[in-house]
């Protein structure tokens, strides 16, 4: 059975693949169309309530805990909980706007977390249409020295852009600024209202041209091509069936199959979301 | 002069999981994730309970030992298995030497 047959098999039964963590709905930006519900009250999850649940998901065979928030970073345990992950065995995505992801923060993200992956956020190809979204001065330079420094240090790093009215005419540019920062960048075409269904955000929603000319373009694009596949490989352990092992690319879209979301005042029943 | 380590596997070898790897249990196959290579792979139930059994305590000749115990299948049939099977996970940067 192949990789993309397992994670079908899975959606198909109903058996939970990935987990998105919000830790924290604090950020150091103050991003314009951010669809989090700020006003949601209720007492922060700490380190040792995470960790039942990271046991928790363990024991169900979760592969994949992304830690978002917010900002995930400004969660006080952030690194005690990225830390528990790994040593669980999670496949560890973390969605960050990269804005602290320098220095000693980043050297403990690799060496403490073990990310596969840090998803940060690009808002434009220009300083002004970045701030002009993030609402934070500076925060552009630094998340361009961000990224080329966690890549030095060697971290995966992807870039989300949200496609906004504002920044529609600076797609090129963004993929130019990643083809030259090394790392791929996917576009969303949609901006959501809020989770409190606050439909300010909408907005910002770019418009049909600049949606139809993103699609022309493609929506996303490989820092550089991957690496050719591993050959199929047959495992050489007799089996009671027959099974190719085969190797693969992993594709994030493949690991976030089936999953369920977190909210980071705790999760009672009602406030799990489930999504395809 | 470039040098390439040659790690050979035998039966006395205990294995763990290589540190950038991660490997789960889905029923009766188990993935595992190289995060060095960003690959996948997907193994049959007796790989699958190998990795579990590689915990670096359990040499390889006590992994067959329970396998071919668990799966019914001849002992020595499984050692050689067991040993071609390290050396590729081995070569594959998903297991190493405890």
């Amino acid at each position: 059975m192949s990789f993309d047959d397992l994670i079908g098999r899975s959606w198909d039964e109903n058996r939970l693949v990935s987990v998105l963590v919000e830790l924290t709905y604090r950020c150091n930006l103050d991003c314009v169309f951010c669809y989090n519900d700020l006003s949601l009250r209720g007492r922060q999850m700490r380190f040792n309530d995470y960790a039942v649940l990271l046991d928790d998901l363990a024991a169900m065979n979760v592969l994949n805990v992304t830690l978002s928030g917010g900002e995930p970073l400004a969660h006080p345990d952030f690194f005690r909980i990225g830390a528990r992950a790994r040593e669980l065995g999670f496949v560890v995505r973390v969605k960050s706007n990269g804005h602290t992801l320098h220095g000693e923060v980043a050297r403990r993200l690799r060496d403490e977390v073990d990310p596969f992956i840090v998803e940060t956020s690009l808002h434009g190809a220009t300083a002004a249409t970045h701030e002009r979204q993030t609402r934070v001065a500076g925060s552009f330079a630094r998340l361009i020295a961000n990224i080329g420094e966690m890549t030095s240090l060697g971290l995966r790093v992807k870039v989300n852009s949200t496609l906004t009215i504002w920044n529609e005419s600076e797609a090129r540019g963004m993929f130019e600024l990643c083809d030259q920062l090394g790392v791929p960048l996917i576009f969303d075409l949609v901006v959501t209202p809020r989770d409190d269904g606050d439909r300010a955000p909408l907005a910002l929603a770019a418009s049909a041209e600049g949606i139809c000319g993103c699609r022309r373009r493609g929506t996303r694009r490989r820092a550089k091509p991957p690496p050719p596949r591993g050959p199929s490989r047959r495992m050489p352990l007799p089996c009671r069936r027959s099974t190719a092992a085969r190797a693969r690319r992993v594709s994030q879209s493949i690991l976030m199959a089936t999953f369920i979301r977190v909210l980071p005042g705790g999760a009672p029943p009602g406030t799990c979301t489930r999504r395809g | 002069m470039a040098y390439t380590e040659i790690i050979v596997i035998d039966l006395s070898t205990r294995l763990v999981l290589e540190r950038r790897a991660r490997f789960r249990r889905f029923e009766d196959e188990g993935i595992i994730i190289n995060q060095q290579t960003a690959e996948a792979l997907v193994v049959s139930d007796v790989a699958t309970r190998l990795l579990e059994l590689s915990n670096g305590s359990l040499t390889l000749r006590d992994c067959a030992a329970a396998l071919s115990e668990e799966f019914d299948a001849p002992a020595p049939a499984i050692e050689s298995d067991v040993v071609r099977f390290a050396q590729e996970l081995v070569d594959a940067g998903i297991v190493s030497i405890a």
